[in-house]
């Protein structure tokens, strides 16, 4: 027999963390590990949020868990259950595989009956191979299913790591990205560049110089999602960095040229499956494409480490393609459950569902260019 | 994150080449690169070897093949081997052969590049002839991302409608352990103790387990079709038995394609020499799929379809196969087994068109019908929903 706790209270989500991480490794979801999570809910959690964490056991064995968080505040009334950590990078509740299903039935039955009761349970950035929109909306009690709507879908370039070496896995890419690869490496070479993962140690100068060199980029190109986290953003990453490296699953890879930090990105691990999570580099060393190298030099200790695969994230952007061989999509979906208040909770949808349509449609009617000239101008006006 | 310039690289890989196959005939030629898509989908249902058998035996007069082969410069990434039927009032649906034998149908492509092939098919889906007003992708894995990569990647500006309607449970057993001894004693006690009665009674009964050769093919074939007919004698329809004549030729044609490679595994229990069950399983890649199987209801004392069960999980350790299909549906000897679930469903893709609205008319009924089931089913308590099934069984077809 299946049971199920809720977990409410931020100090609870400790005591199932090995168990919790294990599901996370299990299901190669970097960013579901308690590591990331408790971490986010410590410094980064909207105000008001309260964790709503479903555990689902079968006898004491811990069969799935997922981590929501009730937010009453950010949508006038609205109540939506999100997954921890917003990031817009693979989320999904974990459960022991094949298990999904009846997790997702035991998840669902309590989501409906805890308080405060969801108007929205929001699924972001779910990998669209998942079945988790279909089994919570199936398995939600009742005589009617809640409404399910998958509003935005997004690319994720995915790298195969299934060869028995990285030599093996550069052989096989094209003449031409070897040779430019080989030339980038010789540069760096020349200048003296060297690589180092932080430590536990190096980890504080690591993350402000992560954040450093990725603000910097987007100076001139509006403003990065992760600005608005301001100090708390660092906090939380020295915190996860703590629980996490010495696993090797928190790699920040610092690139440097004579003792000055060029290049920063930060990797995360679990179960085989490496997550690109962001990164930054120097303007000025544009030349040595650092970003291009830091991919390189994580394939080539991913391949190390035994890994099967490098999700670079959201974003199709061409120094992704370059290493990408397969696409594994996301995709934003919310579910809406039948009761009183589904009317005013679809009203109060429809705006962003609105939003949304229209935006997929634009992108179907207009070319590129015409495309790239409406989001100019949304930019312009957006900032005047 | 800010693009990095791309002058530098000529980033995008080439787009992916496609065509589409409208004759039997041209299909050979794509027959090894088919089946190796399959392996690595670990898809029986859509090997070349069965959905060919299909062809020649079952299907429906005036099915004519639309197959869309998917190519990254000489190789293939993608297939997906539609047929059409002019259905409904002229209303053209393209649909994945064999939905009648079994679930688990989807169009296949190398891991991780599904989404690139499903816009390649998808492209070559609004050029076809004729223009489809449907797609079905029917006993569709729910995990898998297909019918909504195939609505993203449609062409055009408006995107096609799609629908989920139905959702089925597959039972399924992983083999993640080292060996069958390990997975067997990590069943429950009573599970272990009431298989080795099984097997012992069997055994002390004169049983005996032979699995189908070359040579005794087609005796066993009809011996699976006549006890697979004989348990659905007044037990209601079965989409086996209803192909007839037709069946066991397709099955015998695809046992000669697979026997040799030991993916055709026609499991015969026997006592005395004669048999008592038989049970068909298909493997391809790393998963082995329960197709269906047959027993003789004075021998239903051994429970022929577990201890088939059991003896297909030893074969599959010793393969090293990581996962055992039950099929659709979760009856109770398959949950006994089952420590999973991997569910399929069913969906339709209504292409934009001009005959969108009169397309979406003539699906509404299905629609409303199984959403009225959905709604009965949850509304209702369990044993309402089996009294309003048996009523709906009386009534005349």
């Amino acid at each position: 027999m299946l049971s199920v706790e809720m977990i409410v209270e931020v100090s609870a989500m400790r005591e199932p963390a090995p168990e919790w991480d294990s599901l996370a490794v299990a299901n190669a979801m970097p960013l579901m590990s308690p590591g990331w999570i408790i971490p986010w809910w410590r410094h980064l959690a909207p105000p008001g949020a309260e964790p709503r964490v479903v555990a689902v056991r079968d006898g004491s064995e811990l069969i799935g868990l997922a981590p929501f968080y009730a937010d009453a505040y950010s949508h006038r009334g609205r109540i939506d259950y999100r997954l921890c950590g917003s990031w817009r990078s693979r989320l999904a509740p974990l459960a022991s595989a094949g298990r999904e299903w009846e997790v997702a039935g035991a998840v669902a039955r309590a989501l409906a009956t805890t308080t405060p009761q969801p108007d929205v349970v929001a699924l972001e950035a779910l990998p669209l191979s998942s079945p988790w929109l279909a089994a919570l909306r199936q398995g939600w009690p009742g005589a009617i299913r809640p409404s399910a709507r998958l509003y935005l879908t997004g690319q994720c370039p995915v790298v195969s790591l299934h060869e028995d070496s990285f030599d093996d896995w550069f052989a096989g890419r094209s003449a031409k990205f070897r040779s430019s690869m080989r030339r980038l490496r010789r540069r760096f070479e020349e200048v003296g560049g060297q690589w180092r993962m932080s430590t536990l140690t190096t980890l504080p100068g690591d993350i402000a110089t992560l954040l450093r060199l990725h603000f910097a980029r987007w100076e001139s190109h509006g403003e990065s999602s992760l600005a608005p986290l301001g100090q708390r953003l660092p906090a939380m990453l020295e915190e996860a960095g703590g629980m996490l490296s010495q696993q090797g699953r928190f790699r920040l890879w610092v690139a440097e040229v004579a003792g000055e930090p060029i290049s920063a990105d930060l990797y995360l691990g679990a179960g085989g499956e490496v997550l690109g999570f962001n990164g930054g580099w120097s303007e000025s060393w544009k030349r040595l494409s650092p970003q291009l190298l830091a991919t390189m030099r994580t394939i080539e200790d991913a391949f190390e480490r035994g890994d099967r695969r490098l999700d670079l994230g959201l974003g199709d952007q061409s120094h992704k393609a370059r290493f990408a061989d397969g696409n594994d999509p996301v995709g934003w979906a919310i579910l809406m459950p039948a009761g009183r208040r589904l009317p005013l909770t679809a009203m109060r949808t429809a705006p962003m569902l609105a939003r949304h349509s229209a935006r997929a449609a634009a992108k179907r009617l207009l070319s590129p260019g015409q495309l790239d000239r409406l989001r100019g101008a949304r930019a312009r006006y957006g900032h005047s | 994150m800010p693009q990095e310039g791309a002058k530098a690289f000529n980033s995008m890989p080439p787009m992916a080449e496609s065509e589409m196959i409208v004759e039997l005939d041209g299909l050979d030629r794509v027959y090894d690169d088919w089946d190796e898509l399959a392996r690595a989908a670990g898809l029986s249902q859509m090997t070349p070897a069965w959905i060919l058998a299909w062809w020649r035996h079952l299907a429906p007069i005036g099915a004519a093949p639309r197959v869309v082969v998917v190519r990254d410069g000489a190789k293939i990434i993608g297939l997906a081997p539609f047929y059409i039927m002019e259905g409904q009032r002229g209303r053209v649906d393209y649909r994945l052969p064999g939905i009648e034998l079994a679930a688990r149908l989807a169009p296949l492509a190398l891991p991780g590049r599904e989404w690139e092939v499903a816009e390649a098919i998808a492209g070559v889906l609004t050029e076809a002839l004729p223009r489809p007003d449907l797609v079905a992708l029917e006993g569709t894995p729910l995990a898998s991302a297909w019918p909504v990569a195939l609505r993203e990647g449609w062409p055009g500006p408006i995107s096609p409608i799609l629908r989920q309607y139905s959702i089925y449970g597959c039972p399924t057993v992983a083999l993640r352990e080292k060996s069958f001894e390990a997975w067997f004693a990590g069943k429950s006690s009573n599970f272990r103790s009431q298989m080795r009665r099984l097997q012992r009674q069997f055994d002390a009964a004169g049983g005996s387990v032979r699995l189908s050769t070359q040579e005794t093919l087609a005796a066993d074939i009809d011996v699976f079709v006549r006890m697979h007919a004989s348990r659905w004698e007044g037990k209601g329809k079965s989409n086996l038995v209803a192909f007839g004549d037709r069946l066991a030729p397709m099955l015998e044609d695809v046992g000669l394609r697979l026997l040799d490679e030991e993916r055709f595994h026609l499991r015969l229990l026997e006592i005395d020499g004669e048999p008592i069950s038989a049970q068909l399983f298909l493997a391809t890649g790393s998963n082995m799929l329960y197709m269906n199987g047959g027993w003789y209801d004075q021998f239903s004392r051994f429970k022929p379809s577990m201890l088939g069960i059991l003896g297909v999980i030893e074969h599959a350790f010793g393969r090293g196969y990581r996962k055992l299909d039950l099929g659709l549906g979760q009856q109770a000897y398959k949950l006994r087994f089952a420590d999973g679930n991997d569910p399929v469903a069913w969906n339709v893709l209504m292409a934009p068109s001009r005959r969108l609205a009169l397309t979406y008319a003539r699906m509404f009924p299905t629609l409303a019908r199984t959403h009225l089931r959905e709604t009965t089913r949850r509304a209702l308590p369990a044993k309402w929903v089996d009294r309003l099934r048996t009523l709906r069984s009386r009534l005349p077809h």
